[in-house]
């Protein structure tokens, strides 16, 4: 399936084109977290401490130093703090990303070894006029900083890469959430279930880069710090405004009321950053499953 | 409601997925000889230091190489026309890498060789000397003189090193630090050494980076500076530095810096020159280059000495008398 075949691709590319148009919708984000937030503060929320492991597929290009493709299985491992009620969704998070990506079309193959980091807080308020008891649509946004260190010894002087890209991401989500209220007996075959009371939801959420701050190297890759005496390896780095930071996240999770819960979430994030200089190529899918810690000592699920 | 809803947003998070092909470029792999030729071309067209200085015309030496490509040529001739056209650049800090072989001009060439360590090992140290680290070194003319080989910037030259080769040879006359055949390496040893010659902070030399496709587009000079070392240092007397052809980047480095500090005279041949940093990178078939990126200059900011740093006192071997070292024998000469 291509995207471009969707009616959503119109906005999107909107989106993508129009310069402009980031400042505005970085405005309308700002005015919408604002608006809800006095409404929605003093309701009782659920806390949750996640803790999630990471099965990945990602690909990176480095235009500084290769046209090729880098492509590996790397694994991460994710741990954030969610604060959450029917109005309001907020998740503090940082995710370690690690493995190996290599060049396989060529000979020799080249490899490099890439460590990347995601700390990130996000905020999702609810839309009441556009919501339903099970059915919400949420928007918010999200602060992030994302950065790799990337060593691959072929590239000799160049062995080392380093980025962050610091983003504010606009948000929305929409998400089904249903729920067994009493406990169920089902027999399948044999196997007798005792089906407890449980909440589950689905929601997809997409991300967008409103604003990029990619920190990368120069117009040269490498810094001249070494015959200059000096010990800065930065030397040379500079933030360009600019680029494209785009995630979304289909999340179907399972919890007890007012207790702990598990989810399973199919992530893609695609970062690209500003084409000043030799630009950076990334994108990841990721297959993710999270342990819900419910944190609350009195639960304020109301049965 | 649910299952209605379940899979359109499948559907809806996969597609986002494939958003991929519409962001990025499309895949640049190839084993096309145009494809690498061009990419190899264009990025040393963009970011190569020193076209100006050695007068090349890279667009001319495009014309000349291209016409050596031809459909279906094997991996092996790609290489030799690439790595030819690499060498166009008479550069040491310029390669192509394979599988099949490494590209490199040879600017030792340039130059007849000068340098025998037998003869230094027989007839000036009678075959003993003491090794501290990167260093070989002993006492030469009876005591008077301390020599230091030192045949790699290997990056490992500690204090511990550099303290008991200072004071072994506090109470001589003069140094000789041989640098000769000395490719480079890691340019903090350069400091490590240097900054025992020293009673206060110098100036050495400058040095810019490539900041646009201009042929003159660097960033402004940089002062690079060298601070005297905190502890034991070697000063006020000569320091005799001998170089040769085979002195290159870390080597040229040193003499360069040489040229600032009144006390090390430069004795033997022209250097090989190295003065730019490479950088490293890829082609659409895999093979990795590299290419000086920085200029490096006097302290008149003429960043010609790229060629070699000249000498102060120019000597040469003599190949047909394998009894005597006409470099070290002229350095010893200076310090009497």
């Amino acid at each position: 399936m291509c995207f471009i075949e969707l009616p959503i691709y119109k906005p999107v590319k909107f989106l993508f084109m129009k310069r402009y148009s980031k400042v505005l919708h970085a405005l309308i984000f700002v005015g919408i977290s604002a608006w809800c937030q006095p409404a929605f503060a003093r309701l009782p929320k659920e806390h949750y401490l996640q803790i999630g492991v990471h099965s990945n597929r990602s690909a990176l290009r480095d235009w500084a130093t290769s046209p090729l493709w880098y492509k590996g299985s790397p694994i991460s491992i994710g741990l954030a703090y969610e604060a959450m009620n029917a109005k309001k969704d907020i998740e503090t998070g940082v995710v370690y990303r690690f493995g190996n990506y290599k060049a396989t079309d060529v000979e020799p193959v080249s490899s490099s070894k890439v460590k990347s980091g995601n700390l990130y807080h996000s905020r999702m308020y609810t839309i009441s006029k556009l919501s339903k008891s099970k059915l919400h649509i949420e928007l918010g946004g999200m602060a992030q900083i994302f950065g790799n260190f990337r060593m691959n010894l072929g590239l000799q002087n160049n062995a080392v890469g380093i980025e962050a890209i610091t983003s504010v991401l606009g948000s929305a989500r929409i998400g089904y959430h249903w729920e067994r209220t009493q406990e169920e007996r089902k027999k399948l075959g044999f196997i007798k279930l005792n089906m407890h009371p449980a909440q589950r939801s689905i929601r997809l959420r997409a991300n967008v880069g409103l604003l990029n701050f990619p920190l990368r190297n120069g117009y040269i890759y490498s810094s001249h710090s070494g015959v200059l005496n000096s010990a800065n390896p930065f030397m040379g780095y500079t933030f360009s405004a600019g680029g494209t930071n785009l995630s979304t996240a289909l999340e179907y999770t399972i919890q007890r009321p007012g207790r702990n819960g598990y989810r399973f979430a199919y992530v893609w994030e695609a970062y690209q950053t500003a084409k000043k200089f030799d630009h950076l190529d990334m994108v990841t899918n990721s297959f993710r499953f999270t342990l819900l810690f419910n944190t609350n000592r009195v639960s304020t699920y109301a049965k | 409601m649910r299952n209605k809803l379940l899979l359109p947003l499948l559907l809806l998070s996969l597609s986002f997925g494939s958003c991929s092909k519409i962001l990025f470029e499309k895949d640049q792999a190839s084993k096309d000889p145009q494809e690498n030729f061009d990419y190899l071309w264009n990025e040393a067209n963009r970011k190569y230091a020193y076209f100006d200085v050695k007068g090349i015309d890279w667009n001319q030496i495009k014309t000349t190489y291209q016409a050596k490509l031809y459909t279906g040529m094997s991996d092996d001739s790609l290489f030799h026309v690439l790595g030819a056209m690499l060498n166009e650049l008479k550069d040491d800090h310029t390669n192509l890498i394979s599988g099949l072989n490494i590209s490199g001009y040879g600017v030792r060439f340039l130059g007849p060789d000068n340098f025998d360590w037998r003869v230094i090992e027989e007839r000036y140290l009678n075959k003993k000397f003491q090794t501290s680290g990167p260093f070989n070194h002993d006492f030469l003319d009876s005591g008077r003189v301390g020599y230091i080989r030192f045949a790699a910037f290997t990056g490992t030259v500690s204090d511990y090193n550099m303290d008991y080769i200072i004071n072994r040879y506090q109470n001589t006359k003069g140094l000789i630090l041989d640098l000769r055949e000395n490719g480079g390496g890691a340019a903090v040893d350069i400091f490590n050494i240097l900054n025992r010659f020293v009673d206060e902070k110098t100036l050495l030399y400058y040095s810019r980076i490539k900041t646009g496709e201009g042929k003159n587009d660097f960033s402004d000079p940089e002062p690079v500076y060298v601070t005297p070392y905190k502890g034991t240092r070697y000063t006020g007397k000569k320091v005799m530095v001998l170089t040769d052809r085979g002195t290159y980047s870390a080597g040229s480095f040193t003499s360069l810096s040489t040229k600032a500090l009144p006390n090390m005279i430069m004795v033997g041949d022209t250097t090989g020159g190295g003065l730019g940093m490479p950088n490293g990178g890829q082609l659409p078939n895999g093979w990795t280059y590299r290419f000086s990126v920085t200029q490096a200059m006097n302290l008149d900011k003429d960043p010609s000495w790229e060629q070699g740093v000249p000498p102060d006192i120019f000597v040469r071997f003599n190949w047909n008398d394998m009894t005597r070292d006409e470099v070290l024998d002229r350095a010893l000469a200076e310090l009497k």
